[in-house]
């Protein structure tokens, strides 16, 4: 009786903040957890049947892994998965540094205005769509048309086929997700700077730190906590890349594959040409599960480390 | 050759005074925060700053510092002027309100980072900062972080981060405030014993210590510098500030409870010198009445007359020398004193009776009260200038 009168004597107090919740929870239900369902899909061999979805489920037939098989049985899979681990390791590396660079860039900036005015630059390639960025790289890379071409044709060089030289791809792509991207870390990145009290810095000024020596003392140290959630968040979904950037700058270029083609982007393809949702279903898993595994792996290491650092 | 502002082994401290003039801070937002002070703090000296919230304190200390630039004016450290000096160069160490320890450094670390940053030899940053934990007693800590600690510790372990610098001038803001109040009169009793030991050491570097607290500033500081609004009321003793205010402010500053100050008028009688006030007509003595008259007021304009609570107390039978009589409204026991809060033609008063005087006075009662009138203090009406002040 008196358990349950705390328990609503506690519901009614925290009324306010369970209504804050509500709308999260709701999201996290309907499009995270629901969904989880559909799971079963990985295992059966579906084909759509007369009644609908729900029907179709329930009357295709078990098959174990052979989603898997076949996705690990494609000659490309060690290419995909290698393609979609190095990249993710290259962004998570270079994004976590330049985002970091740039948001104690900003924070050392004295004027304001302008500390804005460059941060609102920085952060507006983050709100164009892939559509979009892929033609406007086609602006510069087109071989006709392009920028970069014409450029070339006034030194008297040749001009290249861009969308047809696999070996540049991975310094573009990873140039052009820096651009995308950086703007918006380094926002998080800053906010977490401009809640360093001043004092530390003063203190350091004062015990004879300059400024690279302050931001490798107090502000890196600060950071630190932040950086591991980051990276660590990063880290598990290191499994699936960018479809945006990695379908529609490229353009969907074939001759370009080897070095552009990632899991989601031959996922997606193959629903495309074969329309196999198990399949499907069977890679977007082994990227959850993989993702997941990491995760705990890395949270295991730090917390092995530095305990107050770990997630959970 | 020694890095700026650390000394090596062997090299003699400079003997450093801080000499302030004609300060002026004026913020971009046209907000003028010091009005051209002078100020000057010898070798060795306590030198405390105390006043209100927003007074400019601790801008001046951040200015003495380097972390504020200085509009006009110069800063003297030693024989150098500072004034375009960066805060290392400046040979000064400071000590922060909310101690400012490096979070994710232990204690060592904290006291040997700047030594390190000026690249010590690791022998030398072992001794002094073994040296100076030894002084703070805080010899088992130095391998925990700030989060480990108790505010009392860290408070030790921040002075230690400004002992091992051996710097010429230490600066205090407010580092006490955040310490409970039992902890904090420790923390006094021992930041007094240590600038004793240090000078006794031959580190007679200066001390500058801003805090808003006149209890910490009557019982630190060798001298005190009361300012209010970006000027310097009165830079002296702490007794010559309790019995000699030059003005009102520090009358009503300095001492707790505070001065009791009301409106009054000046009569001449001859060659008396007669203060009405609360309703009362009391004759200054000579010499008070002799200062007074060589500041004689503007004819009409008020004056007013200030007595410290200890200048008050309960009349003997007979009702004998100047009185006050009035409701009590309210009695403090605090032990050994007791604080008796009175009306007078509603006026309040505040005398500080010995306990046993205080007796059985409840509010309520109506009480007789003598006052020491020689003790007291007459502010002129306009500036509020202690225009009965004797002579030092």
């Amino acid at each position: 009786m008196s358990v349950r009168a705390t328990g609503g004597w506690r519901l009614r107090k925290n009324t306010a903040f369970l209504l804050m919740v509500l709308p999260g929870f709701i999201w996290l239900v309907l499009l995270k957890y629901l969904p989880m369902g559909g799971i079963v899909l990985a295992f059966k061999n579906f084909h759509f049947a007369r009644g609908g979805f729900w029907q179709s489920l329930w009357e295709s037939s078990w098959c174990g892994l052979q989603n898997f098989e076949f996705l690990f049985a494609s000659q490309n899979a060690w290419i995909i998965t290698r393609n979609t681990i190095l990249y993710n390791l290259v962004f998570i590396v270079t994004g976590t540094i330049l985002a970091l660079a740039i948001a104690v860039a900003l924070s050392e900036l004295l004027n304001r205005r302008l500390a804005k005015l460059y941060q609102t630059c920085l952060f507006f390639p983050y709100f164009l769509s892939w559509v979009v960025v892929g033609y406007l790289l086609l602006g510069f890379l087109s071989f006709d048309k392009g920028a970069v071409n014409g450029m070339l044709g006034q030194f008297g060089w040749q001009p290249v086929q861009w969308y047809d030289q696999p070996g540049v791809w991975p310094y573009i792509l990873s140039f052009i997700n820096l651009w995308k991207n950086a703007g918006y870390n380094a926002v998080i990145y800053l906010a977490a700077i401009m809640g360093i009290d001043r004092q530390y810095y003063e203190a350091a000024e004062i015990d004879g730190a300059g400024k690279w020596q302050q931001t490798i003392y107090v502000t890196l140290p600060h950071l630190y906590k932040l950086i591991i959630v980051m990276v660590l968040l990063a880290v598990g979904r290191i499994f699936s890349a960018d479809f945006g950037l990695f379908y529609q700058v490229p353009l969907n270029s074939g001759a370009l594959y080897p070095t552009t083609d990632v899991i989601d982007t031959y996922v997606f393809r193959s629903l495309m040409y074969t329309g196999d949702i198990g399949m499907t279903t069977a890679a977007g898993l082994y990227q959850s599960v993989v993702g997941f595994i990491l995760i705990m792996l890395v949270n295991k290491v730090i917390k092995k480390y530095d305990r107050e650092s770990a997630m959970f | 050759m020694a890095p700026e502002g650390l000394f090596l082994p062997g090299e003699e401290v400079i003997m450093a005074s801080v000499k302030v003039e004609k300060l002026e801070k004026v913020y971009p937002n046209g907000f003028k925060a010091l009005h051209g002070i002078d100020l000057q703090i010898a070798d060795g000296e306590f030198m405390v700053v105390v006043g209100p919230s927003g007074c400019a304190k601790s801008t001046l200390l951040r200015l003495i510092a380097g972390l504020e630039e200085v509009t006009s004016g110069t800063i003297t450290i030693g024989d150098r002027v500072v004034n375009d000096l960066d805060p290392k160069d400046r040979r000064i160490a400071m000590v922060f309100q909310n101690y400012a320890l490096y979070p994710h450094m232990t204690a060592y670390e904290n006291m040997a980072f700047a030594l390190k940053l000026a690249k010590l030899p690791r022998a030398e940053i072992d001794a002094r900062v073994r040296e100076a934990a030894a002084k703070l007693e805080i010899e088992g800590l130095l391998d925990r972080k700030p989060k480990d600690m108790s505010g009392g510790q860290r408070q030790r372990v921040a002075v230690g981060r400004a002992i091992v610098r051996k710097p010429d001038v230490f600066l205090f803001d407010e580092p006490l405030s955040n310490l409970d109040a039992k902890l904090r009169v420790s923390m006094r009793a021992r930041l007094v014993q240590l600038h004793r030991e240090l000078k006794a050491g031959g580190q007679r570097a200066a001390m500058v210590y801003v805090t808003h607290d006149q209890v910490e500033a009557m019982t630190m500081g060798d001298r005190i510098t009361v300012m209010k609004d970006g000027r310097i009321m009165q830079t002296d003793t702490p007794m010559a500030l309790y019995e000699r205010p030059a003005n009102k402010f520090v009358a009503g500053f300095i001492g707790s409870p505070a001065m009791n100050i009301h409106r009054a008028g000046l009569k001449r009688i001859g060659d008396q010198v007669v203060v009405a006030v609360s309703g009362q007509e009391w004759a200054l003595a000579p010499a008070q009445a002799a200062r007074v008259l060589a500041s004689w007021p503007a004819d009409g304009e008020e004056v007013w007359f200030g007595i410290r609570p200890d200048s008050i107390d309960l009349a003997g039978p007979g009702g004998e020398q100047a009185g006050l009589c009035g409701e009590i409204s309210l009695v403090e026991r605090t032990g050994g004193e007791a604080y008796c809060y009175f009306r007078v033609n509603g006026d309040e008063y505040v005398a500080r009776l010995e306990g046993s005087r205080a007796g059985q006075l409840q509010p309520g009662d109506v009480g007789q009260f003598r006052v020491k009138v020689d003790e007291g203090h007459v502010f002129s009406g306009a500036g509020g200038t202690n225009i009965s002040l004797p002579a030092v």
